[in-house]
């Protein structure tokens, strides 16, 4: 009995230390990311002016880079606009602790739903039941170090590096589904200027960069700046939920279109 | 009998391959933040789910092209045209997720910059000829042309023309009645000898419209016209894309 009860300890010991790999990370590392990360944190509101770069990999295995502009304001614990835009493409979001809606400029259409409560669980909702994906939310989220540590494996500090025009600590780190590295501002401000995830296990290895090139800790930030209103002539349409398959709520195809028999 | 031998395209060489379970058809299930990342991708978002579920392709295998017979002296039709025997798996968990630079992505292919009623000097070099109901074509990575006194015009998509490949850029569309294909504002289904146009399956939901698609509006909706073809907007995954629908 007293075998078994060892046997289970040891098993139960073995289970618990494969499920919570503690993460190896560079005390220099960890030190400058959580000192980012509680600047962000203590920050009741702010706004960001970046570039964001996302790669696709076509195929042919080629791999080619597309660029959008993006503003996004953020008060917490619950407000959100954010205009992502290129000459080709321009949504813009607004959450005002109720709804978020998205408009689509280039179309003059937009689309809200009802959210929960807090930016966090309505980054999580928007991601999970509509697919929406917005690019650096990270820093928005109420605790950015749990966050970004979630599933951290390593951590490793490069030293003093340019990003955008200034000095900054190079730090990477490494998960089992990406890996991700930023640049953090060296100086009493450790301001996030660079910021890249890696996507190791897609075809192509496609990497998403953002790029802040202002931040503003201090300009207010008028409460209609997440009211949405909508442009003259904007039509309002359905929000798919990203689960949806395509053809619900259409009516069923009609002659030439008809199911087809299967072999 | 002269022979042609027509390449199959790489697109057509990366399905067989993938329904040969061959190679990992791009997921695209990249997100923009570490928190996107960590979530658990919603139900049958996984890769390998993905790839499991990759349709099938009805060709012969391990081969990279195919021999079609035409008689020399005239253009009849290249591509026989068998019944379709696309099987139905239901919906298809393929797709890609949608990327607002999805429209960035499709302006750099040949297609892109050619609209129906467009008049050429010239054809592109590559160019294969068809015939749809007894009507001479001329087909390039998308595009479709005609003959006129004065050139080469771009048209719409012939329905029921064959092709030896989807046109770059070409994105699986799953409706009720399977899995078909989207590319260059076209849909196609697949054949053992290519890719036959199709009229639009309603329901079907694509990521842009065809070249020339115009806003019109009924009954106090928004949609889109295109050779008769009616798309609604809606928003899915943050972006605007296009379900083919009766209004």
């Amino acid at each position: 009995m007293k075998f078994l009860a060892w046997a289970g300890a040891v098993s139960l010991l073995a289970v618990t230390t494969d499920a919570q790999t503690v993460p190896r990370v560079d005390p220099q590392a960890e030190r400058v990311l959580r000192a980012a990360c509680q600047y962000l944190a203590e920050a009741p509101y702010f706004s960001i002016n970046a570039e964001i770069w996302r790669e696709h990999v076509n195929e042919e295995g080629e791999k080619v880079q597309f660029s959008r502009s993006m503003e996004m304001e953020i008060r917490r614990p619950n407000r959100l606009h954010a205009e992502i835009a290129s000459p080709h493409s321009d949504r813009v979001f607004w959450y005002d602790g109720k709804s978020l809606t998205v408009l689509d400029r280039k179309q003059n259409v937009f689309s809200s739903v009802n959210m929960p409560a807090t930016l966090d669980e309505t980054i999580d909702t928007a991601r999970d039941q509509f697919g929406i994906d917005f690019p650096m939310i990270d820093l928005a989220v109420s605790d950015p170090w749990t966050n970004a540590m979630a599933k951290v494996i390593t951590g490793r500090y490069f030293g003093l590096a340019p990003a955008m025009g200034f000095n900054c600590h190079h730090l990477a780190f490494t998960q089992e589904n990406i890996d991700w590295q930023i640049w953090v501002q060296d100086g009493p401000q450790p301001l996030i200027r660079k910021f890249i995830i890696t996507h190791k296990n897609e075809p192509g290895v496609p990497e998403f960069t953002g790029l802040i090139r202002e931040w503003d800790f201090n300009s207010r930030i008028s409460a209609n700046t997440f009211a949405f209103q909508a442009p003259p002539g904007a039509m309002k349409i359905q929000m798919h939920g990203d689960a949806a398959q395509p053809g619900e709520g259409v009516p069923r195809p009609t002659g030439a279109t008809e199911p087809r028999s299967t072999r | 009998m002269p022979m042609i031998r027509i390449k199959l395209g790489r697109w057509t060489a990366i399905l067989l391959a993938a329904g040969a379970g061959l190679v990992c058809l791009p997921a695209q299930a990249q997100w923009g933040s570490i928190r996107g990342n960590n979530r658990a991708e919603p139900r049958g978002n996984s890769q390998g789910e993905r790839m499991s579920r990759a349709p099938e392709v009805h060709a012969e295998r391990g081969r990279n092209e195919t021999r079609v017979e035409v008689p020399h002296e005239e253009h009849r039709e290249v591509f026989s045209r068998p019944e379709v025997h696309e099987e139905h798996r239901g919906p298809s968990e393929w797709e890609h997720r949608r990327f607002d630079f999805d429209e960035d992505r499709r302006r750099g292919y040949f297609w892109s910059g050619i609209a129906s009623g467009m008049l050429y000097n010239a054809l592109p070099s590559g160019y294969v000829p068809i015939t749809v109901g007894g009507s001479p074509y001329y087909y390039y990575d998308g595009a479709y042309y005609q003959r006129e006194p004065s050139g080469y015009m771009a048209v719409t998509p012939p329905i029921g023309a064959v092709v030896p490949a989807l046109p770059p850029g070409s994105e699986p569309v799953s409706t009720p009645q399977g899995v078909f294909y989207y590319g260059a504002g076209a849909f196609y289904v697949q054949q053992p000898q290519g890719f036959q146009v199709i009229p639009p399956p309603l329901g079907a939901t694509v990521s842009y419209l065809p070249p020339g698609a115009t806003q019109v509006y009924l009954r106090g909706m928004v949609y889109y016209q295109a050779a008769g073809v009616y798309f609604m907007p809606v928003m899915q995954g943050g972006v605007t894309v296009y379900t083919v629908v009766q209004p």
